[in-house]
């Protein structure tokens, strides 16, 4: 059968393990005495690495190699940290000189010995430089980061019109820096973790000790610790691997390269993620409504917030079933229109060569192109993209009767409702729920579309984030705390954390601090 | 593996649903006419339908097509004949390529004579038993055809049948006529009384091209038809609709004509705010007894006396000038209703047997003959509350 699992992988499996086994035979382990031989054996391992400099100095009239990758090391702190050392008076040897280096290297962050091959060669490549010393057998690492990285941006995903304007960036040491600036306490840890059997990439697990569940934090971990992949390119790749839910169109766990959003939900007792080489962060567990919720609901009125965050809600349902209810009441249920409506429809209809099911499904997938060709294409050419859609699908295709007016129109109201989503991943799950329900509103009408609705229903009530129920705090009217869900209650009325993550620690805040008594009753 | 041949089925489960179903009772919008309103007539005692139904091929419902003739009319009238109801309206299939769909059929004319001869009991059963049709119909008796009724080119509205309701919900601004719906219909024909009013229109003709069918011709209301036992057994004109709308507790609003003290003509005109009127049945031994009280709010929209009508004096003479016309109004169609019509078209007897609940079990001629000799004892007050913008008459 076409799904069933072949056995042919695992063989291959086990030869490559072989391989790697043979090859360990060649390396040496530790660095030997000589340096002629270290150098040898380095070069070896890095043949055809051609970013890899191996530059010859002489240091208290020894032979030195310094070894870095070119671009991943800050060439101005090596040449002021060490090179100048190097040059220095080391007449009276009264320390060992490998001891003397370290201490006098003082610009450098963090200067380690090692004698190990394969960890130097790791460090090595992950942006490490290493002095090799003539007659030592340990080898001096120096952690001096650097080379090219992009400045801390605006998030461009999630904007927001009031609330901090830095986004996460790809250097993970800057990422941490943008959660430890908002979170100056020793609560806040972060685990460091490397993964990927062949990127070496670095990763982060942070979280607040005295809030986050120590079983919660031991199951990511557990689950990260299970990965075994090549490569990590982007947090989406974990986000895969551990997912609780790998055959639900619906996220469980959430992403953010807001540094505030992140906070906040560390501060709910969640684990945030941080992946080097991606601007976009992981929080765990997650929860459907908080797809609903944008960064600035906090930092507005609350009324505002409420009112926009249900009429986020009203925007989804829309989108979701505007064009399954257009269907359903054109060829099942014209009863249900009021007259003039009907007759609207009618003659708007007439003349539309295929019926109102394909139609649907027609213009949902044309929008659904022109969506993805605006997307990835150069700006100047998206702009042709969406006036060549705007004028071929929405004048030119009703003027041929090709669709009906009213089609359109429920087209445009899906699409513009489906954007108000603040993140679009969960959008994207709606998209697959509305080509169903329209098939299903075209086959049995209303009775499709509930019995879909049911089933999408009963399946949100299944998953998982994490073990805590997806729908939570709505799901369970035991863990009850609407205050999250449809409403954004005042912040000195959110006292309590979610029930079901913060439980260790679940006072947020104090009472209101109310202004001084005026006199007034 | 238990999850893969899971969504296996799944997938499986949906084509099949999708394919097998075939899209059971779909009805695409392009196949059907929307049948707005039907009337009935008798044509060699067989049942003789008229339906109006929309045409989207004419533009219509306020869209305009760029192409095509934008001449024509948006609704087609077309007729059929069968030995029942339901037959006829199938036999409109044979005239018509597009299905009849009769849900949004909002008004049923039937014509005199039918109503007459037939009675409704057929037409009641057509509309109620079929879950298509709607009880919340609105029923019109036509004088003469029924079905020329819907003919008459419409002039304020696209669709004749849709004008025809405007028309009769309008009817409250004057209270000169009423609205009946089916369901309404059925509930007074089966109360104590078996009576019911329904509106009365007619075709009236203004001269025009009598060459062009429909053009020249409007429609009025003309009254209210009498029904009981589900036939028609006589008409109210307007002024007398009225008078039975004051005793139905129906009229909202209205105008009232009539002469202040000294004055021959009826050159003063109330309009009514508000009316409130209690009603006391009441049974003595020598026979049933009615007690009204209507207080009648409005205003004097038009004043032709020559008093000062600034006074107080004045004032209370105009109200009580007021209430005698309206008295008079009532009195007349009670006479009517007791000495013609010898039907309770007062909807009494359901009054009466809610207050005295073994009146339910009432033969229907015997309310009638117990209505006939029922007394009313009237009382109406006016109250003028405000003379408009102006103060003494020009």
């Amino acid at each position: 059968m076409f799904w069933q699992k072949k056995k042919k992988p695992q063989a291959q499996e086990n030869k490559s393990e072989q391989e790697k086994q043979k090859r360990k035979v060649n390396q040496p382990e530790e660095f030997a005495l000589c340096l002629e031989a270290n150098i040898k054996a380095l070069q070896d391992i890095l043949h055809n690495c051609s970013d890899v400099v191996f530059r010859c100095l002489t240091v208290a009239r020894r032979q030195a190699y310094l070894v870095y990758a070119q671009g991943m090391i800050n060439t101005d702190l090596l040449s002021k940290g060490i090179l100048q050392i190097c040059f220095e008076d080391f007449t009276q040897e009264a320390r060992d000189l490998l001891e003397e280096l370290k201490y006098r290297g003082l610009a450098i962050g963090r200067i380690t010995q090692s004698n190990k091959v394969d960890s130097c060669i790791k460090d090595l490549l992950a942006g490490k430089a290493l002095l090799l010393l003539e007659g030592y057998r340990d080898v001096l690492v120096l952690d001096i980061p650097g080379g090219e990285k992009r400045s801390i941006d605006t998030p461009q995903a999630e904007p927001s019109v009031r609330g901090p304007m830095d986004s996460f960036v790809e250097a993970l040491e800057v990422n941490i820096s943008l959660l430890r600036r908002r979170l100056a306490t020793p609560d806040f840890k972060v685990v460091s973790l490397v993964l990927g059997k062949r990127s070496h990439t670095n990763v982060r697990v942070c979280y607040m000790e005295s809030i986050a569940h120590p079983k919660l934090l031991e199951e990511v971990l557990r689950r990260l610790h299970l990965i075994n992949i090549d490569a990590l390119l982007e947090s989406s790749y974990i986000e895969e691997l551990i997912d609780d839910e790998p055959y639900s169109p619906f996220p469980t766990i959430q992403t953010t390269e807001r540094p505030d959003k992140a906070v906040a939900s560390l501060l709910e007792g969640r684990i945030v993620i941080i992946q080097e080489n991606t601007s976009f962060v992981l929080i765990m567990p997650a929860f459907f409504q908080q797809f609903f919720q944008a960064a600035d609901d906090y930092y507005n009125r609350y009324f505002f917030a409420t009112f926009i965050r249900i009429l986020r809600i009203a925007a989804v349902l829309i989108s979701v079933y505007a064009p399954a209810l257009y269907v359903a009441f054109t060829t099942f249920h014209q009863e249900m229109l009021p007259t003039s409506l009907l007759i609207s429809l009618q003659t708007q209809r007439e003349g539309v060569p295929f019926p109102a099911v394909l139609e649907a499904i027609l213009m949902g997938i044309a929008f659904e192109i022109l969506r993805e060709g605006g997307l990835r294409l150069p700006r100047p050419i998206g702009q042709a993209v969406s006036i060549v859609g705007a004028l071929i699908i929405g004048e030119a295709a009703v003027r041929a009767s090709l669709v009906s007016a009213a089609m359109v129109i429920v087209t445009a109201l899906t699409a513009i409702t489906f954007f108000t989503v603040p993140t679009l991943i969960i959008g994207e799950a709606f998209l697959i729920i509305r080509i169903i329900l329209v098939m299903a509103a075209g086959v049995l009408g209303l009775w499709g579309i509930l019995i879909i609705t049911l089933l999408f229903l009963a399946h949100l009530t299944s998953l998982r984030s994490f073990g805590i129920p997806y729908l939570s705090p709505a799901g369970s009217l035991i863990n009850l705390n609407l205050d999250e869900f449809l409403v954004r209650a005042p912040l000195w009325a959110m006292r309590k954390r979610p029930k079901l993550l913060g439980q260790r620690n679940p006072t947020r805040q104090g009472r209101r601090p109310s202004p001084q008594n005026t006199g007034k009753k | 593996m238990r999850m893969r041949k899971l969504s296996a089925m799944v997938l499986l489960f949906v084509l099949a649903l999708i394919t097998v179903s075939g899209c059971w009772s779909r009805r695409e919008l392009n196949h059907l006419t929307i049948i707005l309103g039907v009337a009935l007539d008798l044509k060699n005692d067989h049942h003789y339908i008229t339906v109006m139904g929309t045409d989207p091929t004419q533009g219509g419902g306020g869209k305009e097509r760029s192409q095509g003739s934008g001449q024509g009319s948006p609704f087609v009238v077309t007729s059929a004949e069968g030995k029942t109801i339901f037959e006829a309206a199938r036999n409109l299939s044979l005239i018509m390529p597009r299905r009849n769909y009769w849900a949004h059929c909002e008004v049923v004319l039937v014509s005199e004579g039918y109503a007459r001869e037939k009675g409704l009991r057929e037409l009641l059963d057509f509309f109620t038993r079929d879950h298509e049709r709607r009880r919340e119909t609105y029923l019109i008796v036509t004088r003469g055809q029924a079905g020329e009724m819907l003919k008459v080119m419409p002039t304020l509205s696209q669709y004749p049948a849709r004008e025809i309701i405007e028309q009769i919900r309008l009817t409250r601004i004057s209270a000169k006529g009423l609205v009946t719906i089916l369901n309404d219909f059925i509930a007074q024909s089966e109360g104590v009384t078996r009576t019911s009013l329904v509106n009365y229109m007619d075709i009236r003709n203004y001269g025009g091209n009598p060459e062009i069918p429909g053009q020249g011709e409007e429609k009025v209301q003309a009254g209210a038809g009498v029904f009981y036992n589900y036939k028609l057994i006589g008409l109210l004109n307007t002024r007398e609709t009225r008078g039975a709308n004051w005793l139905r507790d129906n009229i909202k609003t209205g105008v009232i004509s009539f002469a202040p003290e000294g004055e021959r003509e009826k050159n003063t005109v109330l309009q009514i705010d508000r009316v409130k009127t209690k009603m006391k049945p009441l049974l003595k031994e020598e026979g049933g007894q009615v007690k009204y009280t209507i207080e009648v709010t409005g205003s004097l929209v038009e004043y032709g006396g020559k008093a000062d009508i600034t006074k107080k004096e004045t004032v209370k003479m105009l109200e009580k000038a007021c209430s005698e016309e309206i008295e008079k109004e009532i009195r007349e169609i009670w006479k009517k209703a007791q000495r013609e019509l010898k039907t309770d078209i007062f909807l009494l007897g359901d009054k009466f047997a809610h207050a005295y609940p073994f009146l339910l079990k009432t033969d229907p001629s015997e309310w009638q003959e117990f209505f006939m000799a029922l007394e009313l004892e009237l009382e109406v007050k006016t109250k003028i509350n405000s003379a408009g913008v102006r103060g003494k008459p020009v």
